[in-house]
């Protein structure tokens, strides 16, 4: 079943340019997200991959109305998202945000943090609320004992595993996890990201995961979309992509992955540039072109748009050369 | 709604150990600094001297002697007696009750209306913030004191009309130091969790930007305490506070003004007496700020 639809998702912002040119009528737009499709299924590991600045977390914060979008349809479950309240809509879709340190109340004991939770969504009769937080603590690798400490108590890694538990605590359907193991120790990444595996899979969770390490989208996905400048460039299954790049950027950004073998001879393509500022792009024609290895000036101009690579239905790829 | 009390039972440890769990960590934040701990004892001296009061003092505080008015301190009024002949420390101490009990209605009034104001400002910001900020700015303008005055002779002298009055001046600052915790509160992660698990903008205010703007509210609120002696005492002097023959330490120094001359006693230890609570509030209010805002451990203290 397709949990999350999203269809021609846009986000723009209005920059405000100063004064002056507020007066002149001047304004600029940020185009952080720009015409995104993809979609979710339940039970199925999502990854949107891509620099920072790329718009992958508005794009996904969008999507799930924690920001209001500009323009796109998106259907949870196959009805509108607007049709949602926003109670219904976070009892079905949860997000565990990046910044691990201050994601929890300060002032709240970490149980009664979880039994917030669950007694505000209704999800288990009061009676059996405790039982309940010790029960999603454990799963987490907390003891239940904790549950009276506040956030303090706990490290960075331990209080993400009980922000899980408490993304948990309402039955979700689909769970959102925004870099959250990025500024963890890598052993504790890893401990967290099988345990967020684990867990999808037991709950048959529709997850999307949104992360600029390659390595993780890689451990965690099935389908994988690579983001540049506000648009997924390609986007497929996970082995096809790691092993048949399409896109010049996607190559790109995989040539620069590091591979834990110095032996490995690697041919390392190495862009010119930064990514530019999402200020300047032009409507027309490729936004990758300045920093294209492969580009012509058939590029600057052409219509772009995800197209089948070799009529292969789920690989996509945004790149006229292909 | 039966959520909301059911949340503070479930999940937490019961009720008496959370009480003694209470106590333990005031008496850790207050003992943090020196100055907190001198005020807290003042405070709590002060306190004490209230609820005793019948047992304390030496005389009914009305009692009238017409043939020792005026008398200087002696071993049978320690304080000596006022124009009237009643005994000085004995209204001292009735008077304790008075100026702490409304010391601290005025605190109360000031905190639940000025902390609902500064949290709603916060929280929704933009037209609500512009509205509340500036219908209180046009309080801020007027002089506190004249406020006050003009609040009791308009709805007439009693010491509910003063009490009302003193609390609506406090009120600003209160509602603007709620405001600019609950605005920076309000980026905080935990409140964006809190938002993204669905809650309501009530449950976001009180259960998760509230908490965490205590320090700031118990630091003021304590050193309003002092300045609310101080008003409470000013308006008792100008006969718009607490009404003769009641014992208000502000219209004891009022009675005395005219025999200053034949006799400083009954000036001198009134005003010792506010002096004295004035000083313990504001100890403590200092203290606590030292520990509770700018305290480089204050972690350590509080945890």
């Amino acid at each position: 079943m397709t949990l999350l639809d999203v269809d021609g998702l846009k986000k723009h912002f209005t920059v405000d340019s100063g004064f002056l040119s507020g007066l002149l009528g001047e304004t600029r737009t940020l185009k952080a997200v720009d015409g995104i499709d993809f979609s979710v299924d339940a039970g199925e590991a999502f990854t949107l991959v891509g620099e920072s600045g790329c718009g992958k977390s508005t794009a996904i914060l969008s999507a799930l109305r924690h920001q209001q979008p500009t323009a796109g349809k998106v259907r949870f479950k196959g009805q509108d998202i607007e049709m949602y309240s926003k109670r219904a809509l976070r009892g079905e879709a949860q997000l565990i945000y990046q910044d691990q340190q201050d994601t929890l109340n300060p002032k709240m004991s970490v149980g009664e943090a979880i039994a917030e939770a669950i007694r505000f969504h209704d999800v288990v009769p009061p009676e059996e609320v405790d039982a309940r937080v010790d029960d999603l603590l454990e799963r987490v690798g907390i003891s239940p004992a904790e549950k009276y400490q506040e956030p303090s108590a706990f490290s960075g890694g331990q209080k993400q595993r009980i922000a899980i538990a408490r993304a948990l605590a309402v039955e979700p359907s689909l769970l959102v996890a925004d870099e959250p193991v990025s500024g963890l120790d890598v052993s504790v990444q890893a401990q967290i990201l099988n345990r967020l595996m684990d867990l999808q899979e037991e709950f048959g969770l529709g997850l999307v995961y949104v992360t600029h390490n390659l390595g993780i989208a890689r451990k965690i996905s099935d389908t994988i979309g690579v983001m540049y400048l506000g648009r997924i460039v390609e986007y497929g299954d996970v082995d096809d992509i790691f092993e048949d790049p399409q896109h010049p950027y996607t190559q790109a950004l995989l040539s620069a992955n590091p591979v834990p073998d110095p032996a490995v001879d690697r041919d390392r393509i190495v862009l010119e540039g930064n990514m530019p500022d999402p200020i300047d792009v032009d409507d027309r024609g490729c936004p990758f072109v300045p920093r294209c290895p492969e580009a012509t000036a058939e590029c600057e101009t052409a219509e772009m748009g995800l197209k089948p690579f070799e009529g292969d239905r789920g690989h996509l790829v945004d790149c006229i050369h292909r | 709604m039966s959520q909301e009390s059911a949340d503070a039972t479930v999940t937490e440890r019961p009720r008496q150990s959370r009480a003694v769990a209470g106590a333990t960590r005031v008496w850790r934040i207050v003992s943090a600094n020196s100055l907190s701990l001198v005020g807290f004892c003042i405070v709590l001296s002060l306190v004490f001297v209230a609820v005793f009061a019948p047992v304390l003092a030496p005389y009914e505080p009305s009692a009238q002697q017409l043939d020792n008015t005026l008398a200087p301190p002696s071993a049978d009024h320690p304080f000596g007696t006022d124009n009237t002949g009643r005994d000085i420390l004995s209204r001292i101490i009735f008077g304790t009750r008075y100026a702490i009990a409304i010391a601290v209605v005025v605190v109360t009034l000031e905190t639940v209306v000025g902390v609902s104001l500064g949290l709603v400002a916060g929280y929704y910001r933009g037209k609500v913030d512009e509205t509340v900020m500036r219908g209180l700015d046009v309080l801020v303008s007027l002089p506190p004191l004249l406020l006050a005055m003009v609040i009791v002779t308009t709805f007439g002298i009693n010491i509910w009309n003063a009490m009302l009055a003193i609390g609506i001046v406090y009120i600003p600052m209160m509602s603007r130091t709620v405001r600019s915790s609950a605005l920076s509160i309000r980026e905080e992660t935990y409140v964006q969790a809190a938002e993204g698990l669905g809650y309501d903008s009530k449950r976001v205010m009180l259960k998760h930007i509230l908490p965490n703007s205590v320090p700031p509210i118990v630091v003021l609120g304590t050193t309003d305490v002092a300045y609310a002696l101080i008003d409470v005492a000013t308006l008792s002097f100008l006969g718009l506070g607490i009404q003769p023959p009641k014992p208000s330490w502000g219209a004891m120094a009022n009675a005395a003004r005219e025999y200053i001359l034949v006799t400083p006693w009954p000036i001198v230890f009134p005003t010792l007496a506010i002096a004295i609570a004035v000083l313990g509030f504001n100890l403590l209010g200092m203290g606590l700020r030292e520990t509770l805002l700018y305290g480089e451990d204050y972690d350590e203290v509080v945890e």
